[in-house]
């Protein structure tokens, strides 16, 4: 089934085969279908894999700078308030260049949808370890394995954003294993943003089989070693009736 | 062949993903066990797969100055859409290999459409003065990792291309005789179960790109890959044994490609209804 907001000349999507995006993309599809929004909602990519979504949707669409995503949809909420501010970011362009952007949006509450792919790698410039790479896992900068030793744990961003967040934001943490959770919590987050009430953030464990060098089986095997570390669930809700 | 410097220029084209790559690099490697001189350089974009993949490879008995060139004395086509990027490349002395023309080849011989790119390599190897047995041997070092089976298809593709290679007139191989398969205009793969109710489900063919994840998650493993069916890149597409498929949507659901669709027609009255 193929999201109505989807822009059918664009199909088949330039994203490599079994990348974990397909399945984000056509669950904020069916989001947006859902909640009828399409006609004010923007969506601003980010540099990275992210970008290849820029002719998917029939929806208005930007990509900036690397890690700037966040700043732009937040003065693009500024100018135009009643618009749908969505950033799709990846873990390179959230947790690293762009986390002072993360953070202070988060702090300043802005009605924000953001929403991170983390693949636990650098997926479009060929695999290089990420802030978010997992302890062990083997990358083109890493052949023997991260060293956490070295290197620090693997970053943790719902929740370092969470203690610069206030009562109205929502975050939480979902696996692109289940699609169906994946449609709701990212619906959780927009109808946050809808309401006025202030910043959301939906991380999202994706895959990536080309840099992984995986196939469909051993890509979810990876999948649930990283879900095993990223704690899943709504990790912050906004406080009922405020 | 009889010249007394050879010196030949092989460019191979075709879709990310089709193996050009790996095509160039065992040739480069058998060639290199010969004696021979040679480079190879790789030509293709960020997209890694589902972009046009282009490799360069010089051959020489001496030393090669320059890893790249203005026109090929072998050309390897593989793909319609490489044919725009290529056509500088070819003058009248250019051996034209027509890949396109042996898509369904594999298939033919029940062997997987993987092993493609072996076929053609196995036609090229011809027109080299290198010996197959070390082609074959480069051939088994660079598939270590892979499973048996797949080596074994490998060569027997291999021995197959070189069996049609020798055997082909030169004039089928001309660029001028491809046959234009549009996959917009590819037909939807529609499977409508007997028993009720009924399930139809249907495949986009031009949307797959046999990533897999369906045929993972299908709780009755009704699933599979298709043995004569190519996707947009070349790689087999998903087909359905409907007689095992119960209507779940599973693979729907999991499906990045959006390529899969079921309908149930008469859905259980206590099921979750999905708008």
């Amino acid at each position: 089934m193929i999201p109505k907001c989807y822009k059918k000349e664009s199909l088949p999507h330039l994203f490599c085969p079994g990348c974990g995006y397909g399945v984000i993309l056509k669950s904020l599809g069916f989001t947006i279908d859902q909640l009828k929004i399409a006609h004010q909602t923007v969506l601003g990519l980010d540099i990275g894999c992210a970008l290849l979504a820029w002719n998917l949707f029939n929806v208005d669409t930007i990509q900036t700078h690397h890690g700037r995503t966040i700043p732009v949809m937040a003065g693009l909420k500024l100018a135009k308030p009643k618009a749908i501010a969505l950033a799709l970011v990846g873990d390179g362009g959230a947790y690293a260049i762009g986390l002072q952007s993360l953070l202070h949006s988060a702090h300043r509450n802005d009605p924000l949808t953001v929403i991170v792919v983390n693949n636990s790698l650098y997926a479009m410039t060929g695999g290089q370890m990420a802030p978010t790479t997992l302890e062990g896992e083997i990358t083109t900068t890493t052949p023997l394995g991260r060293d956490c030793q070295k290197t620090g744990l693997p970053f943790l961003g719902p929740e370092t954003v969470i203690p610069l967040t206030n009562q109205f934001a929502y975050v939480a943490r979902v696996s692109i294993r289940n699609p169906i959770v994946l449609e709701e919590t990212f619906k959780k987050a927009i109808l946050n943003q809808m309401k006025g009430k202030g910043f959301s953030l939906v991380e999202v464990l994706s895959v990536c089989p080309t840099n992984w060098k995986t196939d469909a089986e051993k890509t979810f095997q990876f999948l649930q070693e990283m879900e095993n570390y990223y704690r899943l669930g709504e990790i912050k809700k906004p406080k009922e009736g405020e | 062949m009889k010249r007394e410097h050879l010196s030949l220029k092989i460019l191979l084209a075709g879709e990310g993903g089709q193996g050009i790559q790996v095509m160039a690099q065992i040739l480069q490697g058998a060639a290199y066990q010969t004696g021979l001189q040679t480079v190879y350089i790789p030509n293709y974009g960020v997209e890694q797969r589902g972009g046009v993949s282009l490799a360069y490879l010089q051959i020489s008995t001496l030393p090669i100055p320059y890893p790249k060139f203005k026109t090929a004395d072998i050309l390897v086509l593989m793909c319609e859409r490489a044919i725009p990027r290529v056509k500088p490349y070819q003058d009248s002395q250019t051996q034209v290999i027509n890949g396109i023309f042996f898509l369904n080849t594999s298939a033919q011989h029940n062997l997987s459409p993987k092993t493609h790119n072996m076929l053609i390599l196995g036609i090229l190897s011809t027109l080299l003065p290198i010996n197959p047995e070390v082609i074959r041997q480069t051939m088994k070092k660079r598939f270590q990792k892979a499973s048996a089976l797949l080596l074994n298809q490998n060569e027997q593709a291999f021995l197959l291309g070189r069996g049609l290679g020798l055997r082909l007139p030169q004039d089928a191989q001309r660029l001028k005789k491809i046959p234009v398969d549009d996959h917009r205009k590819w037909s939807d793969q529609i499977s409508v179960s007997k028993k009720h109710p009924k399930i139809i489900h249907t495949i986009i063919r031009r949307y797959c790109k046999s990533c897999g994840i369906c045929i993972s998650r299908c709780p009755t493993k009704a699933l599979h890959f298709s043995k004569t069916l190519t996707g947009i890149y070349g790689t087999p597409i998903v087909e359905v044994d409907i007689k095992k498929c119960i209507g779940c949507k599973m693979c729907e659901t999991v499906c990045p490609d959006t390529a899969i669709s079921v309908k149930k027609e008469e859905p259980l009255a206590d099921s979750p209804q999905k708008s």
